[in-house]
């Protein structure tokens, strides 16, 4: 009698099991709503005239004002140069992973597809990215750029966020397109001869 | 005279209570380093750590250093054993001097590995060294407990003793459970090195390797203790307690998941009852077919990553894990179950032959 009790909790307990396991639960998992992470992102230019052999600041605040996600890049783009070298330093930088610095030809990712679709660089860039990222955080990257010709000088900046399920995880969201196919806004600084 | 050999006899019984102490300290340690280490695997997930200089790592080689003193103390307290006793534990404390050279050795391997190659894989190695070290000093000294206590484990009661040899069982499960993630997992794939297993083999790996330790440290858990209903269980549970610890509670968006994942409690217990019920040899073997079908609950939610690679294909972001896992689970388990299912039973079969040797019965 014992023995046969046994058995039958023994075989409730397990088809209680399994069917949580198998059947009841995983669905409340699957039909959550997907994460919608949004960035957005500050410039501050420092000036829109100088001369040349005199430097300027550029400050980037970059936000995620959307869910929480893995990984937040701000992209800060230099078209007109072919190597970043001493005309771009980091003044400012308080993202928690250290600044990656793509250059001229490196492999990079395209079309918000986290690196499954490469592109080569067509020019160098700033890569400043934290990981994981919640609802509200706020970093940083400020520059101090000087340039090495006469000309407009133009910075291109955007701002993703992984996974990218929707158009809410990148910023800009329209305007110009870049090597990448991605959207970025476009700032310049006029240099002129002293 | 007569005070002299009390002064001996109380010496060596000092050494004796020092030698048990030590054994499970050494245990005691590893857990600490695999609890580290199952850490800094959550940590390269979530923060890419760019130091060799982490918290996790901070935790691992506190682990070692608990482990080498104990190592010590081991041996000097096994010379001046009984010579009886001293040639039953002869094995173990020489294997895990073994284990422990092998430990400390891959901890200056390591920062050299990562100072000159950046940050390496899960399987690279000096941590194939360190889980190697691991394993050695583990499976030595939860044999030196139970060789030691083994008088006591099988009486009718509970003593402390029971409860003491739990430490070295979740040492063996913690540290044998590293060596097969290092073989499974799809993160040795470096800038130097392509050390990542080929995807069949993790999945197929996995599917046997996983359900056959498991059962197999239950098993051995129930069996050392005379099949005394209890101990299995807590060893079981604390698995999940220190996995949900280190895997699931770092990672925000796994949270959610927690009640699901110590549903995991009901087969264990399970398991333990019908081990503590049943006599016959046989009806224990079939039992390991419980946990061996669950191991795809226990090993959550590390396990998606190996599973992913043939049967989904995506990108497993930290945020992701928990959906892939589930997406996943439908397609899975049906191929895995009965597979898990016979490495379960062979885990419980193999650990019922072990137990005589490791008891020294």
């Amino acid at each position: 009698m014992r023995k046969l009790f046994l058995y039958c909790v023994i075989s409730v307990s397990l088809i209680a099991y399994f069917s949580l396991t198998l059947f009841v639960l995983p669905p409340n998992f699957l039909e959550k709503p997907k994460l919608v992470p949004q960035p957005t992102f500050d410039v501050t230019l420092e000036k829109l005239k100088i001369n040349l052999g005199e430097s300027f600041e550029i400050k980037v605040t970059s936000n995620n004002i959307g869910d929480s996600a893995d990984i937040q890049i701000a992209s800060i783009q230099f078209p007109n140069l072919t190597e970043i070298n001493e005309t771009v330093k980091i003044t400012e930088y308080d993202f928690t992973q250290s600044p990656h610095y793509v250059l001229v030809g490196d492999p990079v990712g395209s079309e918000y597809t986290a690196g499954q679709k490469l592109v080569a660089a067509k020019y160098p860039s700033i890569e400043a990215y934290s990981r994981p990222i919640n609802t509200g955080d706020q970093y940083h990257i400020g520059l101090q750029v000087m340039p090495d010709s006469v000309g407009t000088f133009i910075i291109h900046v955007k701002s993703v966020i992984l996974p990218h399920y929707t158009d809410s995880a990148h910023y800009p969201q329209s305007g110009n397109l870049d090597y990448q196919g991605e959207y970025v806004e476009a700032y310049s600084v006029e240099v002129s001869n002293p | 005279m007569a005070i002299l050999e009390k002064t001996i006899s109380f010496t060596r019984k000092q050494h004796s209570w020092l030698f048990f102490v030590s054994s499970i300290l050494v245990s005691f340690g590893v857990l600490i380093v695999t609890i580290g280490g199952s850490w800094d695997v959550t940590n390269h997930l979530l923060n890419r750590p760019e130091t060799f200089f982490s918290p996790p790592h901070a935790i691992l080689y506190i682990g070692v250093a608990i482990t080498l003193a104990s190592t010590m103390i081991k041996f000097f307290s096994w010379k001046n054993l009984q010579d009886k006793t001293k040639s039953q534990h002869a094995k173990q404390v020489k294997l895990t001097i073994l284990g422990i050279a092998i430990l400390v050795g891959a901890g200056p391997f390591d920062f050299f590995w990562h100072y000159n190659f950046g940050l390496d894989g899960l399987l690279s190695p000096p941590h194939l060294f360190l889980i190697s070290g691991m394993i050695l000093c583990s499976t030595a000294s939860m044999t030196s407990i139970v060789r030691y206590s083994n008088k006591k484990l099988i009486s009718n009661f509970y003593t402390p003793f029971h409860f003491l040899v739990i430490v070295g069982l979740l040492a063996v499960l913690l540290s044998t459970s590293g060596l097969f993630y290092s073989f499974s997992l799809p993160f040795s794939d470096t800038e130097h090195f392509e050390f990542n297993p080929d995807q069949i083999f993790a999945v197929a790996f996995t599917t046997i390797a996983f359900p056959f330790l498991f059962s197999s440290i239950l098993y051995l858990s129930s069996s050392f203790v005379n099949r005394k209903f209890g101990i299995a269980s807590i060893v079981g549970t604390l698995f999940l307690i220190i996995n949900a610890s280190t895997s699931i509670a770092q990672n925000s968006f796994l949270i959610p998941t927690t009640g699901f994942y110590f549903l995991g409690v009901i087969p264990i217990v399970i398991f333990d009852v019908m081990l503590s019920n049943f006599s016959k040899r046989k009806l224990q073997y079939v039992s390991g077919v419980i946990p061996g079908m669950c191991f795809y609950f226990f090993y959550f939610p590390l396990i998606t990553h190996t599973y992913n690679e043939v049967f989904s294909h995506q990108i497993v972001w930290p945020s992701m894990t928990a959906l892939i896992y589930f997406e996943m689970l439908e397609s899975v388990f049906p191929i895995i179950a009965i597979p898990a299912a016979l490495a379960g039973i062979l885990g419980t079969i193999f650990a019922s032959k072990s137990t005589q040797k490791l008891r020294l019965i």
